[in-house]
């Protein structure tokens, strides 16, 4: 019990160190503890997907239990445990791809917009409730492109600054700069009822 | 100064403000007890990656290929067997066995003048029977026409003077022998008398 709470107070990344020297499988307890419910937010609005989002969180932390040692203390335990969720996450959707409706953008070839219809969009005025909002945005967020969602949702909904996004998905600070600005503008222009 | 407007945070003020205030998924419940249980089992089986590659194997164009050209070879190979028209070539039953016939002709001819020996003779009326029977079975020519009308007249005719009767086409082994048609005499079948006395009152009271 003691243990436990002097492993609570530790950093994440003193947690990893920690279970890496000392397989101390209390220590990966409390690092799932802390990164679930971030991860399955993250994944979730990528994804749009409950069941898949869980599989694919729990997935996520198997990664994590089998390569430990890949970790290196440089980067920060968030930056690294979210770069394997993501990477689950856009496998995910390249598979979806094949099979789900979608249609491929002249723009890019390698970006695929998934196809909802709009008929199915609530109309402004009911948009007041919350849980209607939340389901707005996330339609929304489903409608652009992956590659700008994935970065607007590290950036805007779970808080990671540009060098960290930077970091996680190995694009240089512009690139990620850029495709926030692009990705929140199309969000801009589908949610415009909102507000 | 492109660098300058992404980074100007302040233009999305509202949507960032909407985005931070959607509500937050959290795991289920069981989450931490089943990633356990399958730590525990040692059940590392990825289960996204595991139905990415089943799919990607499947779609391979290699295998699709390949998948392709081994139907289409079953496919053609029996339609060729199937689109033979049958009224086109002839029997493969008759043409075989005629050309057994071709094959053995001149073998017993060249057996019949060469050799006086009993084995030769056997050999050469073994050919004969063969041959004999087989133009007996398929009194059909195999390149000309035939004429059924024909083959049964002269059957008929054959047939006349030896008092039988023979069904056309049919072979020595199943000959079937036919008497053709006669009148035949209806024997007067011996009455009762009590019949014949029967028909004599009623012919009286007629009268």
């Amino acid at each position: 019990m003691a243990s436990d709470k002097k492993l609570n107070s530790l950093t994440d990344e003193e947690l990893i160190k920690v279970f890496q020297d000392e397989n101390t499988i209390e220590a990966y307890e409390i690092l799932v503890k802390r990164f679930k419910d971030p991860l399955m937010n993250f994944v979730y609005r990528f994804l749009g997907d409950r069941d898949v989002t869980t599989d694919i969180v729990q997935d996520t932390m198997i990664k994590f239990y089998l390569n430990k040692d890949s970790y290196q203390s440089i980067a920060k335990f968030s930056t690294w445990i979210y770069t394997i969720a993501g990477n689950l996450a856009k496998n995910e959707l390249k598979r979806r791809k094949r099979r789900v409706v979608l249609s491929i953008s002249n723009d890019d070839p390698d970006d695929i917009t998934l196809q909802i219809e709009d008929k199915n969009f609530i109309a402004p005025d009911r948009a007041a409730d919350n849980s209607i909002k939340s389901e707005m945005v996330q339609r929304a967020l489903l409608k652009v492109k992956p590659i700008y969602r994935e970065l607007v949702i590290l950036r805007d909904i779970d808080g990671f600054t540009y060098e960290e996004i930077s970091g996680m998905t190995n694009l240089s600070l512009g690139t990620v700069k850029s495709r926030i600005n692009r990705g929140r503008a199309h969000l801009q222009k589908l949610l415009k009822n909102i507000y | 100064m492109n660098e300058e407007k992404f980074t100007d945070d302040n233009e999305f003020s509202e949507l960032k403000k909407l985005l931070k205030e959607i509500p937050k998924i959290t795991a289920p419940d069981n989450f931490e007890f089943n990633l356990m249980t399958r730590i525990q089992n040692k059940n590392f089986e990825i289960k996204s990656e595991k139905k990415k590659s089943f799919f990607s194997w499947s779609l391979t164009p290699a295998i699709a290929f390949a998948a392709t050209v081994f139907v289409a070879f079953f496919v053609l190979s029996d339609g060729d067997e199937l689109g033979d028209n049958p009224w086109q070539s002839p029997p493969q039953l008759i043409e075989n066995q005629l050309s057994e016939l071709d094959v053995n002709q001149p073998l017993s001819n060249g057996v019949e003048q060469s050799s006086n020996t009993e084995k030769n003779n056997e050999e050469s009326n073994l050919v004969t029977h063969s041959k004999s029977s087989v133009q007996k079975q398929f009194p059909f020519d195999a390149k000309g026409s035939f004429s059924l009308d024909e083959d049964i007249h002269t059957n008929a005719r054959q047939n006349f003077s030896s008092g039988e009767a023979h069904l056309a086409n049919s072979s020595n082994e199943n000959l079937s022998s036919f008497d053709g048609f006669f009148l035949r005499e209806v024997k007067k079948l011996p009455k009762a008398d009590s019949l014949n006395k029967k028909d004599s009152t009623s012919n009286n009271y007629q009268k």
